[in-house]
C-alpha cells in the first residue's frame, strides 16, 4: 500500500457487499416478509387457537423440507432426494422436501444427477444463472468468470441473469457472464491472470462499462480499458479515453492513467499533449527532448 | 468534489404504497435498489461484532413493514439510515451482550476472501474497519457518509438529520481522531492523513 488512495480502495472493497450477499439477503427478507403475522388483537384469540391447531395439523402432515450446507474444498458427494445426487467441491446450500429441491450455488464446481423421467423439480441458482432440470446429468461451475453448465445427458434449461436463456442437450455448454459491473470487473482481471488475450478482456471491460457501477468500479474499468487499449497498440483510442477520463474529477487511479496517457502520447509524438501531462522531472526531460 | 452513486434514486410514491400494499414485484425493485445500500450501511457501521447480514435482514423487514408510516417518500433516504441506525444499535447491543456469555461464539460470519492476491487489501480494509470500530457512532457515521461513499456535506447532513455546520465540524473531528488512531494503529504514515479519503 503505498498511497492513501490504496487504502481508501481497500476500506471501500472491505465493505462493498458482494452480490451473493444481496440476492441471499434479498431472498431471506422476501421470505420473512411472506410469513404470515399473528394478529395480536385478543378479540382473534380463538380464531388464534383454531389457526394454530390447523398449522400444528399441516405442520404434522407438510413434507419434512431439509436444508443443508455445502461446503467441501475436494470432491464430496451428497445423496439429496432417491433421485437427486450432488458431487461438489466449492460452497452452496440445498433446500429440499424430497419432491422439489433448490441448490444455491455460490463457488466452485457441482456435479448434478438425476434420474430421468421421475418428475424430478430441480433449480440451481447462482448469482448469474437459473438452470432447471429436466431429467439429466450436468454441472455448474462457478468462479471469478462467471457461472458454465455443461450438460453430459439429458436436458436442462438454461436462464442467464442478461436475458439469455436457451435449453442445453448432451454434450453442450453455456456461460452465463456477470451481470454487475463489478462483476464484469472480476472477470476482465480474472481473463488477464489466466493468460486470456488483451482483446477478450477488453470485451469484459467494454461490458462492465455498459453497467450500472459505482464510481470506484469504473474508474477501475476506464483506467484497465486505458491500459488494454494501449497494449493493443490501439493508441488513438486509449488517448482519447485517457483524455475523456482526465478531463473527469476521478481521483482513484489518477496517477496510473495520467502516466499511461504520457506514454500513449509519447508514443504517437504528441509532444505537445506529453509536455500538458508531464509530472516528474523525467517525463518533463523527455517530453521537452520530443519537442526539440 | 465527485460524488460516487452510493445511493440509488429514491423510490416514487407510487413504487412505494404499492410495495408497502405487498406488491411483490415493488417489492423486489426496493430491495435492488436499497439491499446492497443497507447491506454496505450494515458493514461498516455496524463493525465487526455485528453479523452484517442479519443486521440488514432486520432493517428490510421493519422497513417493509412501517412503510405506511412514511410521510415523505423524498427524504426515503433518511429514513431508511435511520431505521439501520436503530437497527444496529440492537444489534450492537445484543453482540456486547453475547460476548459476557461465558462459551458463547459470536455467530459471525468469516468474511475473508480466498484469492491472496486480496490479502493485503483485505488486511488494510479490515484495519481501517478496526479504527472506524475505535470512534464514537456519530464520527463513525460522518467519516463512512462522507468519506467513504463520498456524499456532500449537506447530504450527510440530511441523512443524519443535523444541521449541515453541525456535520462539518463533526467531520472535522473524526477525521483528527481518525488520524490519531490510524498513526497508533501501525497504518502507514503516508495513508493515515486521509485514509478514509479526508484528502477533499
Amino acid at each position: 500500500m503505498n498511497n492513501y488512495e490504496d487504502a481508501k480502495s481497500a476500506a471501500r472493497e472491505r465493505f462493498e457487499p458482494s452480490e451473493l450477499a444481496v440476492a441471499r439477503l434479498s431472498r431471506r427478507a422476501a421470505a420473512t416478509l411472506d410469513q404470515p403475522r399473528p394478529s395480536r388483537r385478543p378479540v382473534y384469540a380463538g380464531f388464534a387457537a383454531l389457526s394454530v391447531a390447523a398449522a400444528a395439523l399441516l405442520f404434522a402432515l407438510r413434507p419434512t423440507v431439509t436444508v443443508s450446507a455445502l461446503a467441501a474444498d475436494t470432491a464430496t458427494t451428497m445423496q439429496v432426494s432417491d433421485d437427486v445426487a450432488l458431487s461438489y467441491a466449492g460452497r452452496g446450500e440445498v433446500t429440499t422436501d424430497g419432491a422439489h429441491s433448490r441448490v444455491a450455488w455460490e463457488l466452485g464446481t457441482l456435479d448434478v444427477e438425476v434420474t430421468p423421467n421421475r418428475g424430478v423439480d430441480l433449480v440451481i441458482e447462482t448469482p448469474e444463472a437459473t438452470v432447471r432440470v429436466i431429467g439429466t446429468g450436468f454441472t455448474v461451475a462457478r468462479d471469478a468468470l462467471g457461472s458454465a453448465v455443461d450438460v453430459r445427458h439429458g436436458i436442462v434449461a438454461v436462464r442467464c441473469g442478461d436475458g439469455r436463456e436457451g435449453q442445453l442437450t448432451a454434450g453442450q455448454s453455456m456461460t452465463c457472464l456477470p451481470v454487475r459491473a463489478a462483476g464484469m470487473l472480476a472477470r476482465a482481471k480474472a481473463l488477464a491472470a489466466g493468460g486470456a488475450g488483451d482483446a477478450d478482456v477488453l470485451v469484459a471491460l467494454d461490458a462492465g462499462l455498459r453497467l450500472d457501477a459505482s464510481a470506484p468500479v469504473r474508474a477501475e474499468l476506464s483506467a484497465r480499458r486505458i491500459r488494454t487499449l494501449s497494449a493493443l497498440g490501439r493508441d488513438e483510442e486509449a488517448a482519447a479515453a485517457a483524455s475523456a477520463w482526465l478531463a473527469g474529477d476521478e481521483t482513484i487511479r489518477r496517477a496510473e492513467v495520467e502516466d499511461l496517457a504520457f506514454a500513449v502520447a509519447m508514443r504517437r509524438g504528441d509532444c505537445a499533449t506529453a509536455t500538458r501531462l508531464a509530472k516528474t522531472d523525467a517525463q518533463a526531460a523527455t517530453a521537452a527532448a520530443c519537442e526539440r | 468534489m465527485h460524488c460516487l452513486r452510493v445511493t440509488p434514486p429514491l423510490p416514487t410514491p407510487a413504487l412505494l404504497d404499492a410495495a408497502g400494499s405487498g406488491d411483490a414485484d415493488a417489492r423486489q425493485q426496493l430491495f435492488r435498489d436499497w439491499a446492497p445500500v443497507v447491506l454496505r450501511w450494515c458493514k461498516s457501521l455496524g463493525g465487526p461484532k455485528v453479523d452484517a447480514e442479519d443486521a440488514a435482514h432486520d432493517v428490510l423487514v421493519t422497513a417493509l413493514t412501517r412503510l405506511p408510516t412514511l410521510r415523505e417518500a423524498a427524504r426515503f433516504d433518511a429514513w431508511m439510515f435511520g431505521i439501520t441506525r436503530r437497527v444496529l444499535t440492537g444489534h450492537r447491543r445484543t453482540a456486547w451482550v453475547r460476548g459476557w456469555i461465558p462459551g458463547f461464539t459470536p455467530d459471525v460470519p468469516d468474511s475473508a476472501e480466498g484469492p491472496n492476491a486480496r490479502i493485503e487489501r483485505n488486511q488494510t480494509g479490515a484495519r481501517v474497519q478496526a479504527i472506524l470500530e475505535r470512534l464514537p457512532e456519530d464520527h463513525r457515521e460522518i467519516l463512512v457518509l462522507c468519506d467513504l461513499e463520498e456524499r456532500s456535506d449537506e447530504a450527510a447532513a440530511a441523512l443524519l438529520g443535523v444541521a449541515v455546520g453541525t456535520a462539518k465540524s463533526r467531520l472535522r473531528r473524526a477525521r483528527e481522531r481518525f488520524q490519531i488512531l490510524a498513526e497508533r494503529s501501525g497504518l502507514a504514515a503516508d495513508n493515515a492523513p486521509a485514509a478514509l479519503g479526508g484528502g477533499r
